[in-house]
């Protein structure tokens, strides 16, 4: 894990001396903590923000481009973005809720910077021939395959929402709380999500 | 018969959270029920093309390598100082402004002779702010030089409110806890 000191100087790996105490409290303290000790100047503690939640929003960076190279891309700017804006985080949702809301406005400049011909296309099929059954594996890779080429078709902020409801787990109200709305118009935004997803199945 | 589920209705039916009422509808509408069943099929559906494939495990040290190098080019000045180190810049601001004051003053009672007395003047702020390095005095002044009154406001103040509202939001608990942090940081700082 890399040192986040200004000077860059590494510090010694083995010490004589049990490790700092901040490292130890700091890997115990909650994300409001956290952040209040980032403001303050501790840089330790933006590093344990982006060691804790550097999978999921690179997940949900993932799931919005579904390639590696961007996903990483857009996860690095989402913890730029969050060190030069922390300071506006209200503390009055999760941080969770306040980077997947960072996050979710980076992939969508991403994806309307792009035009429609350049989206990058679903990734390739795996398929494993040693399976129990290859041709049900087959089928099962191609449904899904067709899923995320509709999730892909699906307008931005009908695919934030599904993609926020179903693999983040997030409810109604933290939608609403990641994309401003309220927390009806989320519903319904979900809903047309899913009905378009089945349409575009059936076409 | 009771109007049929609407869309935010259908959304609460898949959550189980229909009030019974409208639940009582569902429970005698097939048109509702097919349309709410075609919903949950396609959110199983949706929910079975989860995956992320995991990145290699050196992937993540890179990636904080990686946000490490790009926040630091971000950053305004060339190190991540601690707040305390602010208070120390703010001291040698305050001490560059009253170099110009001082000066000012002194070339406004030695009108003929413009270089003595500004030397003078240095050196008795400078004895007022021993703690700072000449290196240190001589970037400060120079940072205060090419920042407009704007640039200082919005370095100096943004985060400190930020750090007041960020811990006056905090429990006892949890400020036990950042004290703690901020003692070690401070500690650190003094090595
Ligand atoms: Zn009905």
């Amino acid at each position: 894990m890399p040192t986040w000191t200004a000077g860059g100087e590494a510090e010694p790996v083995t010490q004589a001396v049990a490790p700092p105490a901040t490292a130890l409290d700091l890997a115990a303290a909650e994300d409001r903590v956290l952040v209040a000790a980032f403001l303050a100047g501790s840089q330790d503690a933006f590093q344990i923000i982006v060691t804790r939640h550097q999978r999921a929003v690179y997940q949900v960076c993932y799931r919005f481009v579904r390639n590696h190279e961007d996903a990483s891309d857009l996860a690095q700017d989402v913890f730029v973005r969050a060190f030069k804006g922390l300071k506006h985080f209200k503390g009055d949702s999760a941080l969770t809720t306040w980077l997947y809301r960072v996050g979710v406005n980076c992939c969508l400049n991403r994806i309307a910077a792009r035009r429609p011909d350049m989206e990058p296309l679903v990734e390739a099929r795996h398929v494993d021939p040693r399976s129990d059954d290859p041709f049900r594996a087959l089928a099962q890779s191609e449904k899904a395959t067709e899923v995320k080429r509709a999730i892909a078709q699906l307008p931005p902020r009908q695919r934030a929402t599904l993609l926020l409801r179903v693999y983040q787990e997030l409810s109604h109200k933290e939608i609403a709380g990641v994309l401003g709305g309220t927390v009806g118009a989320t519903k319904v935004n979900f809903f047309h999500a899913l009905r378009n997803v089945k349409r575009l199945l059936q076409s | 018969m009771t109007t049929h589920l609407s869309p935010q209705e259908s959304v609460n039916a898949l959550d189980g959270v229909l009030p019974q009422q409208r639940h009582s509808h569902l429970d005698s509408c097939a048109s509702c029920q097919t349309h709410v069943d075609e919903l949950r099929a396609m959110m199983m559906a949706v929910g079975e093309v989860a995956d992320v494939p995991e990145p290699s495990p050196l992937f993540w040290d890179h990636f904080q390598a990686r946000v490490q190098t790009l926040v630091q080019a971000e950053m305004v000045r060339p190190t991540s100082d601690p707040w305390w180190a602010m208070v120390v810049s703010v001291r040698g601001a305050m001490a560059a402004v009253a170099t110009v004051v001082m000066a000012g003053v002194a070339v406004a009672l030695y009108p003929g002779d413009r270089v003595a007395p500004v030397e003078d003047a240095q050196g008795a702020v400078a004895d007022d702010a021993m703690a700072l390095e000449t290196a240190e005095w001589a970037f400060v002044s120079g940072m205060m030089d090419t920042f407009e009154p704007d640039d200082v406001r919005q370095v100096l103040t943004p985060a400190a409110l930020a750090v007041d509202s960020a811990f006056a939001s905090l429990t006892s608990g949890e400020r036990d806890v950042f004290a703690k942090l901020l003692s070690a940081e401070l500690a650190r700082g003094k090595e």
